[in-house]
């Protein structure tokens, strides 16, 4: 009878911490996401889970030349908001894209953009694929619609941004297509667009 | 072995018949050429003009050009031309001067007022190009009116074969005209001994392409080439060309071209391509170092005061060329730079009637390393189908190169 009784007290000793440990574990995974999320969050700002159905947008204001004068004329594009490098990606793949109002591409459709860096002293490095280049139609002023479509619209959008230097494919060239220096660093040039 | 030795014995039967050949062709070709390819002018006097007439019995192209009180006929032909001309007894028409070149012929008619306007028409089956000489100015005209006409000269109509037969006086045109312009400059500009001229872009590097295909490399040598031969012609300097040829050279080549030989002035010759096809006209550049320098110009030429910012291009004295990175040369004459691009985008705003595109700043590569007053000339765009066919005429391209001379020598004449 003894015996009997000191096996049940074992058993039912054991039931008990079954219980409180599945208990335990329940309230650890019920609890434990979110203490993760909070810690991403904590970690690295405002960034959006990707599951999130509604991403966070914001309007921009991109450059394009026109059919009909010398001028850069605005265009208004919403984009994903991001850090300074991904909204620069994400402006120049627009200007890739084109306008939406039958203004001009000022980059030739083939080019893609590789990457953005920006430095802490504000340099923005948009390296693009060769066919910016390869592709370009040349001459003095359309290679200056390029680069002016281009900084401005990465200039006006984005404060982080003080200057821009170009590459391609990664490396430092000597001129877009002939004509203009591309060994400098370039600032925004407000008097191009049309008023 | 045998087949060797055949050989020999074969060869007079060879030199014979090709001897034979050219002793029989030899017969026929002076006869050809000399009536095939004979030039004949005639100067005629009416009341108001003189009428030059140029008859040839093969279709020829002429390029006309004025400087001052000369026209210059361009002929172009594919053979090898002969010249003749009836004795000139004319009121406008002091002389004519024939000179033939690896470029092609040149007639150059001498008037004896110093300013005349010209018309010319042309006439195929027979060929025969008929230029009109009238005075410039009512001035002038009665000055002309003064003047006792030799009117046996202006009945005196050669017939052809009297043409022929009279004796030319041959006069050099290269000896006549040259050097023309030197006695209107001061004597600042006699410092001015190299002009290198760079037409853009070459060999595998085409530059921009027009909509028929031309292609820019072409055209800016072409122009380049012309203003080579304008400027021997009438100044006493030297031309240099970064190159000739349809040939590949580095933009630093190009830089090292000008300073290894000296050049007191640098133009680099190119034709404009845009995105929009509708862009036209003249543009004339020159360097810009930082970008908001070219940003602060290009405001205060769209608020009409570009003459208060030029005055801000401060000019570095010379001695400090030597303290200066040979990448940043031409930081030292942006000044002279700005003024030169000013009196060639003058006369090249006249030239296509444009509304005018401005002088421009902008970074061009190849003007970086240049140790002289450099511009970059963008003659017209090529992107545009109109501007494309009028850059592909050589006429044009002769006006071109005429209007950029016209800038050079009014640069020059300001000089201190
Ligand atoms: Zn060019």
């Amino acid at each position: 009878m003894r015996g009997r009784h000191k096996k049940s007290i074992k058993l039912i000793f054991l039931l008990i911490l079954l219980i409180v440990a599945s208990g335990l574990a329940i309230m650890f995974f019920l609890s434990g996401p979110k203490e993760r999320i909070k810690v991403i969050e904590k970690r690295e700002g405002k960034i959006q889970e990707p599951a999130q159905p509604e991403r966070l947008k914001r309007q921009v204001i991109l450059y394009f030349p026109s059919e009909n004068d010398d001028w850069l004329h605005p265009e208004k594009r919403e984009i994903a908001v991001g850090s300074p490098e991904i909204e620069a990606e994400e402006i120049i793949q627009e200007l890739i894209a084109g306008s939406t109002q039958g203004y001009l591409s000022p980059l030739p459709p083939q080019a893609k953009i590789r990457q953005v860096f920006i430095t802490r002293d504000g340099t923005a490095y948009v390296d693009f694929s060769r066919e910016l280049v390869e592709r370009h139609p040349s001459g003095s002023a359309a290679e200056l619609v390029t680069i002016y479509a281009i900084v401005n619209s990465l200039m006006s959008n984005i404060p982080a941004i003080k200057q821009v230097f170009f590459l391609v494919e990664g490396a430092e060239r000597e001129t877009l297509s002939g004509h203009i220096n591309l060994n400098k660093p370039f600032i925004a040039m407000p008097s191009l667009i049309a008023r | 072995m045998a087949k060797r030795r055949s050989l020999p014995s074969g060869f007079p039967l060879v030199k014979i018949i090709l001897l034979s050949f050219i002793i029989i062709s030899s017969f026929f070709l002076p006869s050809f050429s000399q009536t095939a390819n004979l030039v004949q002018v005639k100067v005629e006097d009416k009341v108001d003009l003189s009428r030059v007439i140029i008859m040839a019995n093969i279709p020829l192209e002429v390029f006309f050009n004025k400087f001052g009180s000369i026209l210059e006929v361009r002929i172009k032909s594919e053979h090898p031309l002969r010249f003749r001309s009836s004795p000139i007894h004319s009121r406008l028409v002091r002389s004519l001067g024939w000179a033939s070149t690896k470029q092609g012929n040149l007639l150059v008619i001498d008037c004896s007022l110093s300013d005349f306007q010209y018309e010319s028409s042309i006439r195929r089956q027979p060929f025969q190009v008929e230029i009109k000489l009238k005075p410039a100015s009512q001035e002038e005209k009665i000055i002309l009116a003064k003047k006792s006409p030799d009117l046996k000269g202006d009945e005196k109509i050669l017939s052809q074969a009297e043409a022929i037969g009279s004796s030319f006086k041959s006069i050099d045109p290269i000896e006549k005209a040259t050097h023309k312009d030197d006695l209107s400059l001061p004597a600042a500009a006699r410092r001015v001994k190299t002009i290198v001229l760079d037409p853009g872009h070459g060999g595998l590097e085409t530059g921009a392409k027009g909509p028929r295909g031309t292609l820019e490399k072409d055209v800016n040598l072409a122009i380049s080439l012309k203003l080579k031969e304008i400027i021997e012609r009438r100044l006493a300097l030297r031309v240099v060309l970064t190159r000739d040829q349809d040939i590949d050279i580095s933009l630093e080549n190009r830089a090292a071209v000008a300073n290894n030989n000296r050049a007191d002035l640098f133009i680099s010759i190119h034709a404009n391509g845009a995105f929009r096809p509708k862009a036209r006209g003249s543009e004339t550049y020159f360097l810009s170092l930082r970008a908001s320098d070219e940003e602060a110009r290009r405001l205060a030429y769209l608020e009409n005061n570009s003459p208060e910012f030029e005055k801000k291009i401060e000019e570095e004295s010379q001695d400090q060329i030597m303290m200066i990175l040979w990448d940043m040369a031409q930081s030292a004459f942006l000044k002279q730079s700005s003024q030169l691009a000013e009196f060639i985008q003058t006369e090249l705003n006249n030239l296509l009637e444009t509304a005018n595109r401005g002088v421009k700043q902008a970074p061009f590569k190849v003007l970086t390393g240049v140790a002289c007053p450099a511009v970059l000339v963008e003659v017209a765009f090529i992107s545009n189908p109109e501007e494309e066919e009028k850059l592909r005429d050589e006429n044009f391209q002769w006006s071109v190169a005429q209007a950029i001379y016209q800038g050079i020598i009014n640069y020059l004449r300001k000089l201190s």
